[in-house]
């Protein structure tokens, strides 16, 4: 009697309580933006003459991808102004997860001082330019049919091949907007082909991968690498698809799109099926922010020492 | 039924008495007596014409109305209304009421002269309401001799109008005299009313006025054309310069003469000016177009940057010969903190002698000043007025500062290769190279600091595109000199200073500091100044000057980029320079009166 009122009591214990909904892992594939930066509002921008000050800059990855070794760098007019921090670092920041839902975060701080001002000048406007410059990836997965039978010898297929919208946004500033597929008949079985369309949905400028470090520093040849455009990579179950353009151009307010077709043919024997096409896109990124400062002269003031 | 006609009425039936009595012309009794009548009818009837005509022979009289005026009308009239007029006079006497008693037989005399003389006892009838106009002003308390003129002249008037030859006459007369003295009149009248009313009106009313008389004689046919001519000619000569003809200095009279005189003096300094304005403004256009000038913007300031000379003036505008004339000024000094101290000057003379000692004045406290930042001064100018002569002169206080204007010029470097790949990007052709930095001022203009002196600057592109490998990649720096007061000139510059940001090193100087990591600075001043500028002095302005900068081999691109896509550097232009400003005031030298013999007399008591 004993074992069975413990049996009793383990086999209930989860449903004597109220009644819980199971929690959904939040959807961290939404979104157009990668890093996001702002001046924190305490920064202070407005200076005095041969006087220090302190900025401060708010950062968080709000796109699903995790930023390694990008860079941070402030551009300002150093006839004017002196930092006093580096000028350019080297950050990571981790992106949305699941077990992180905003995304990683960080705040900055820079420190300015102002080394002098024409004769007879009582203030001075210059901007203090902050820019982020990282590497980031757009991963998409889209249901798509294979369909051998072109001719529609079956009736009762499992699908059809039809034009795929996957949304505005997959957490990434690059957004895959649309997968078109395409079975091309060869003798009697098919090769799919899928067109894939992409746009830049962010606020930031896109380069190549390489381009994402010379975009901050412009330290070595320039050369291609600040082209706006993204390497592609596209997966067919396991198997990666020749894709072309490669890299695709993605231009502002433009969308592009790249064709990818899989060496492998389908027979009818294979038959008709569902199956997810796994596109990524590579590409640099950066942005940037800009923040007035003022000088002001101090009454009485001469030269700084 | 008119007045006149009314009165005619009443005084018909004892004027046709008087006839009877003198019996000369039996008919013309009866004429007055019918006239009169005939009048009396057409008042009784409505529908009748008040004033008999040969088109309205309704009444009887009417045939007589037109009839030629008798002798016996010429006279009997006048002569009853005299009668009358002398009783009442006579009564009005008795009464106490002398001025009314006079201004009733005053107007009956005129009446019966002007009725003898014109042979029209009726028109001339008009004179018989001067005294009930008279007792009207007296009621009302605006009896004065000139009113009372006044309203019997309007009663002349009024009579010389219904004559046809006289209202010719007078037409013509009119005419003449305002095409002739048209702006003494207006410029008397205004005056007049000035000082009557005791009040400055806008001078421009009267400018207004003249302007259009001007007009109207310029366009108008008339014989007297030349005659005009030269009598405006004249006026205005002796308005402008012989003022002291028009009044007595000190007088009413003169200060209204002297206010609008300043008053087109100001007037024409102001149309000058803008003409000035204009004529720059196209000027500065074409040095525009053809890429000649460079603006600049001033820089915001919380004080107007410069030396000033406020509130100038003088104790009295009019001095004796044995006096001295003192004009005053605030002389007012602003600036920051300048390395080296601001050296100030003033001077002042009789406009035209400005090399001549003896009409130069003592300035005091003292004439020069050396000023850090901040200097107010009262200054003042003594001159012996004996040293300028007795009339009209002209003082001016002149003062000559050092001042330092800076400028700079926001620039944007990047390189070349990356410029041209953030452009190919590009698809909008409205977009800018400078968008991909979030930079909105494209093309930032000069910033100069305040003072007389303005200087833009410009150069070939922004963002200058430079190529680590060319030297002659850097961009060409233009620089404008302009004058950024509306007064004053540029005496002279001592020093210009030219800087340019590390890596690119200004060409075509010799005197230069810095370069390498630093900002590449160099001076000029004596000779290679006035080769920039010119020989002359006062230094025309604008001046726009042209520098060719290089980039630094090696290392210069790296130098300005230091390690960003995108740089942002300042092209600085200092002008150390002497400018010059100048107030002018008048002032009348009187001739020294001896002492009368009645002042001398006179004895102060306390």
């Amino acid at each position: 009697m004993k074992k069975i009122i413990i049996a009793f009591l383990l086999l209930t214990a989860c449903q004597l309580g109220p009644g819980t909904s199971i929690p959904v892992p939040p959807d961290i594939y939404i979104g157009t933006s990668a890093l996001e930066a702002s001046f924190n509002p305490s920064s202070n921008n407005n200076i005095y003459m041969c006087r220090q000050s302190k900025v401060l800059v708010d950062v968080r990855n709000t796109g699903a991808f995790d930023i390694e070794n990008g860079i941070y760098s402030f551009i300002f007019e150093e006839q004017v102004l002196k930092s006093l921090d580096e000028k350019q670092v080297r950050f990571s920041l981790e992106g949305k997860s699941v077990f992180n839902p905003p995304g990683g975060r960080d705040q900055l701080q820079f420190r300015l001082e102002n080394i002098g001002l024409p004769e007879q000048l009582e203030t001075y406007n210059s901007p203090l330019i902050f820019q982020s410059c990282y590497k980031y990836k757009t991963f998409a997965s889209a249901p798509i049919c294979i369909d051998p039978d072109v001719q529609n010898l079956n009736q009762r297929k499992a699908c059809l091949p039809q034009p795929v919208t996957l949304g505005g946004s997959q957490g990434a500033p690059v957004a895959i907007t649309q997968v078109d597929s395409i079975m091309i008949p060869e003798d009697d079985k098919v090769r799919p082909v899928f067109a894939v369309y992409v746009q830049h949905v962010g606020t930031g400028r896109i380069v190549t991968e390489e381009g994402a470090d010379v975009a901050c520093t412009a330290a070595e040849d320039v050369g291609q690498k600040l082209l706006s455009l993204a390497d592609v990579t596209v997966k067919l179950q396991g198997r990666e698809l020749a894709c072309s353009p490669d890299p695709v151009a993605i231009e502002i307010g433009q969308e592009a799109m790249f064709v990818c077709e899989d060496d492998k043919l389908y027979g009818l024997a294979e038959g008709t099926f569902s199956t997810v096409l796994e596109v990524e896109l590579s590409y640099g990124y950066f942005n940037t922010l800009v923040l007035p400062i003022t000088i002001t002269r101090l009454p009485g003031q001469g030269a700084c020492n | 039924m008119g007045w006149k006609d009314k009165l005619l009425g009443i005084v018909a039936p004892p004027a046709a008495i008087v006839a009877k009595i003198f019996k000369k012309r039996p008919g013309a009794a009866a004429a007055v007596g019918a006239a009169a009548g005939a009048t009396a009818a057409a008042a009784a009837t409505p529908a009748a014409p008040a004033t008999p005509t040969p088109a309205a022979p309704a009444t009887p009289a009417a045939p007589a109305a037109t009839a030629p005026p008798s002798s016996l009308k010429t006279f009997a009239q006048p002569i009853m209304i005299l009668v009358l007029a002398f009783f009442l006079y006579l009564w009005l006497s008795a009464r106490g009421q002398q001025t009314m008693a006079f201004w009733v037989l005053w107007p009956a005399i005129i009446y019966a002269i002007v009725a003898v003389i014109f042979k029209d006892s009726r028109d001339a009838l008009i004179f018989l309401i001067v005294p009930f106009m008279i007792g009207v002003l007296q009621w009302t308390d605006h009896m004065t001799p000139t009113n009372a003129i006044f309203v019997t002249a309007v009663a002349l008037m009024i009579f010389l109008f219904r004559k046809d030859k006289a209202r010719d006459f007078i037409e013509q007369a009119f005419t003449v005299f305002t095409y002739l003295f048209g702006a003494l009149i207006i410029f008397w009248l205004t005056a007049w009313a000035q000082i009557r009313m005791n009040v400055t009106y806008p001078h421009f009313i009267t400018t207004i006025l003249l302007a259009s008389y001007l007009v109207w004689m310029a366009f108008t046919k008339s014989k007297v054309k030349v005659l005009a001519i030269i009598i405006n000619v004249l006026f205005f000569t002796l308005l402008f310069f012989v003022p002291t003809m028009f009044g007595p200095p000190g007088s009413a009279l003169y200060e209204v003469v002297d206010d609008q005189r300043s008053a087109w003096s100001d007037m024409f300094s102001g149309v000058l000016k803008v003409g000035q304005q204009v004529k720059k403004g196209v000027e500065l256009q074409y040095y525009f177009v053809t890429g000649d000038y460079e603006y600049g913007v001033e820089a915001d300031s919380t004080k107007p940057l410069g030396v000033f000379l406020e509130n100038v003036g003088i104790t009295s505008k009019i001095v004796r010969e044995d006096d001295t004339i003192d004009v005053y000024a605030r002389l007012r000094a602003e600036s920051f903190k300048t390395e080296a101290p601001l050296e100030i000057n003033v001077k002042c003379y009789a406009e035209g002698f400005k090399n001549d000692k003896d009409k130069q004045g003592n300035i005091s406290p003292r004439a020069k000043f050396d000023v850090i930042e901040y200097e107010v001064r009262d200054i003042d100018c003594i001159i012996p007025a004996l040293s300028l002569g007795v009339g009209s002169h002209d003082i001016s206080l002149e003062t000559t500062f050092d001042f330092v204007t800076s400028a700079y010029l926001k620039a944007y470097f990047m390189d070349q290769s990356v410029m041209r790949a953030i452009v190919r990007q590009q698809t909008d052709s409205a977009a800018h190279v400078l968008d991909a930095f979030g930079i909105t001022e494209r093309n930032p203009l000069a910033i100069f600091t305040g003072g007389p002196l303005k200087i833009g600057m410009g150069v070939t592109q922004q963002p200058s595109g430079l190529i680590a490998e060319e030297a002659d990649s850097g961009p060409t720096l233009t620089v404008t000199f302009d004058g950024n007061w509306f007064e004053g000139e540029l005496a002279n510059v001592s020093e210009l200073t030219f800087v340019s940001p590390p890596g690119l090193l200004l060409q075509g100087f010799s005197n230069c500091g810095g370069g390498g990591q630093e900002e590449h600075k160099c001076t000029v001043k004596g000779e290679k100044l006035n080769k920039l500028l010119g020989r002359s002095r006062p230094i025309t302005l604008p001046k726009t000057i042209r520098i060719q900068t290089n980039v630094q081999q090696p290392g210069g691109l790296a130098t300005i980029l230091a390690g960003a896509p995108l740089s942002i550097r300042s092209f600085k232009v200092t002008a150390n320079y002497t400018y010059r400003i100048k107030k002018t005031i008048g002032v009348i030298v009187k001739e020294y009166e001896l002492p009368t013999e009645e002042s001398k007399g006179v004895e102060i008591v306390q």
